[in-house]
């Protein structure tokens, strides 16, 4: 399981690196409790960010999850990630 | 749209109690505004969207009179930076005062009466209809137009429903926006505990620029085949530009470049102008962008906005609404 969710914050860690242009490792990540404490997120960076994930992970966020709260919660996302079947 | 929407919020919320407090309970407005503003707004309602043509009548010649400042710079915008001959530009600032007489006499309208109030012809449809087919939604892009609202109403009711994308901050409520920049401390209150839940949260029917969650409501829309119009004529957005527009250097918002690369939907531009007693919306082709290269591609496609919003104001600049802001010769 702890596998299982290392493999996901890599992946997060990659989307987040070509989709924002930052370089942040899964490690800070996982520290970080939020997204914009770690890299600048305007509006544009969210979409980024957003549509990264989703193509990613091949899935559509539902539409009552798909806010900057959300988003920017990482462990929020990551448990949200770790629930999608594989 | 929501660049610095944490960062600056401190500092808003500071200026915005600091300014209320300084508020007289009562001001000269306020009493104006119960004098003939709620009177008007309530015989416009109980006599109907028809009494508006009188009214404009009536109103327009004293309009002209209290805009002359803002007929004077609307025409030396025209002169300046559209080249139009003095006489030209005149004739256009008047009739660019006559509409916002109309728009503030349609404003008074309860939006119970607003459909059906006046006529809208629509052109271009099928370019809209093309770019909707694949089944994601499109970004209609249009300028600060003046028959805004009956334009959407009138679309409307021809089933063609759009989510305007809006520009509203509590401190363009406090200091910008007319109808509540002079509001006393009592009517402000008031004023307040209904805009404020409208503005971000609960506000149906737009998306707030300030929203921080505005781009993704904007995906939301799109994904799911809708329509958002974007004006990109103020640099309201995160992502701003200077750009040479109407030969000479402003700032514009560019997001809606962002949107199209990103959720891969067309950019429509919407023209819309009254026309005697009837509203046109007219739409175009998408505009041709291209999102394969880098720096140069983008800049391109910034050319491409910004030569679309000024062929649209070359055809109809008593439309636009932005001619007497003094942000025109801001670079």
């Amino acid at each position: 399981m702890m596998d299982g969710l290392q493999v996901l914050w890599e992946r997060l860690e990659r989307v987040i690196n070509r989709a924002l242009g930052a370089e942040v490792s899964s490690v800070e990540l996982q520290q970080a409790a939020r997204l914009d404490d770690l890299v600048a997120l305007d509006s544009v960076a969210l979409l980024e960010f957003t549509i990264g994930v989703e193509r990613e992970f091949s899935i559509r966020i539902e539409n009552d999850r798909l806010n900057r709260d959300f988003m920017t919660d990482l462990p929020a996302l990551v448990a949200y990630l770790s629930q999608l079947p594989a | 749209m929501a660049a610095g929407a944490q960062t600056s919020k401190t500092s808003v919320d500071q200026t915005f109690s600091a300014t209320r407090q300084a508020r007289p309970l009562v001001t000269w407005l306020d009493i104006a505004f119960l004098i003939y503003y709620y009177p008007l707004r309530w015989l416009v309602a109980a006599l109907g969207p028809r009494c508006l043509n009188w009214l404009q009548l009536c109103a327009e010649p004293v309009g002209r009179i209290l805009q002359r400042g803002d007929l004077r710079i609307a025409e030396r915008g025209m002169t300046k930076l559209l080249g139009f001959a003095p006489e030209q530009a005149r004739a256009f600032a008047r009739q660019c005062c006559d509409n916002r007489v109309r728009t503030s006499l349609w404003e008074l309208l309860p939006d119970e009466h607003a459909p059906g109030a006046r006529p809208v012809r629509i052109e271009g449809r099928e370019h809209l209809e093309q770019a909707l087919k694949p089944g994601r939604g499109a970004v209609l892009v249009a300028l600060h137009c003046l028959a805004k609202r009956e334009a959407r109403a009138g679309l409307q009711r021809a089933g063609i429903e759009y989510v305007p994308l809006i520009h509203v901050t509590k401190s363009h409520v406090r200091d910008r926006d007319p109808r509540y920049a002079g509001y006393g401390r009592l009517l402000w209150q008031f004023a307040r505990s209904r805009l404020h839940p409208m503005l971000w949260t609960k506000m149906s029917g737009y998306v707030a620029r300030m929203d921080p969650d505005a781009v993704l409501k904007i995906m939301r829309i799109l994904r799911d085949g809708g329509l958002v119009m974007v004006s990109p004529d103020v640099a309201g957005t995160s992502s701003v530009q200077p750009v040479q527009f109407l030969s000479s250097l402003r700032r514009m918002s560019t997001g809606c470049l962002d949107i199209a690369r990103l959720t891969g939907c067309p950019l429509i531009p919407m023209w819309v102008w009254r026309s005697g007693n009837e509203c046109v919306v007219e739409f175009h082709e998408p505009l041709r962008v291209c999102f394969d290269g880098g720096e140069e591609t983008l800049e391109s496609n910034v050319r491409v906005l910004i030569e679309a919003m000024e062929r649209q104001l070359r055809a109809h600049p008593e439309q636009w609404e932005l001619w007497d802001q003094r942000v025109l010769g801001e670079s």
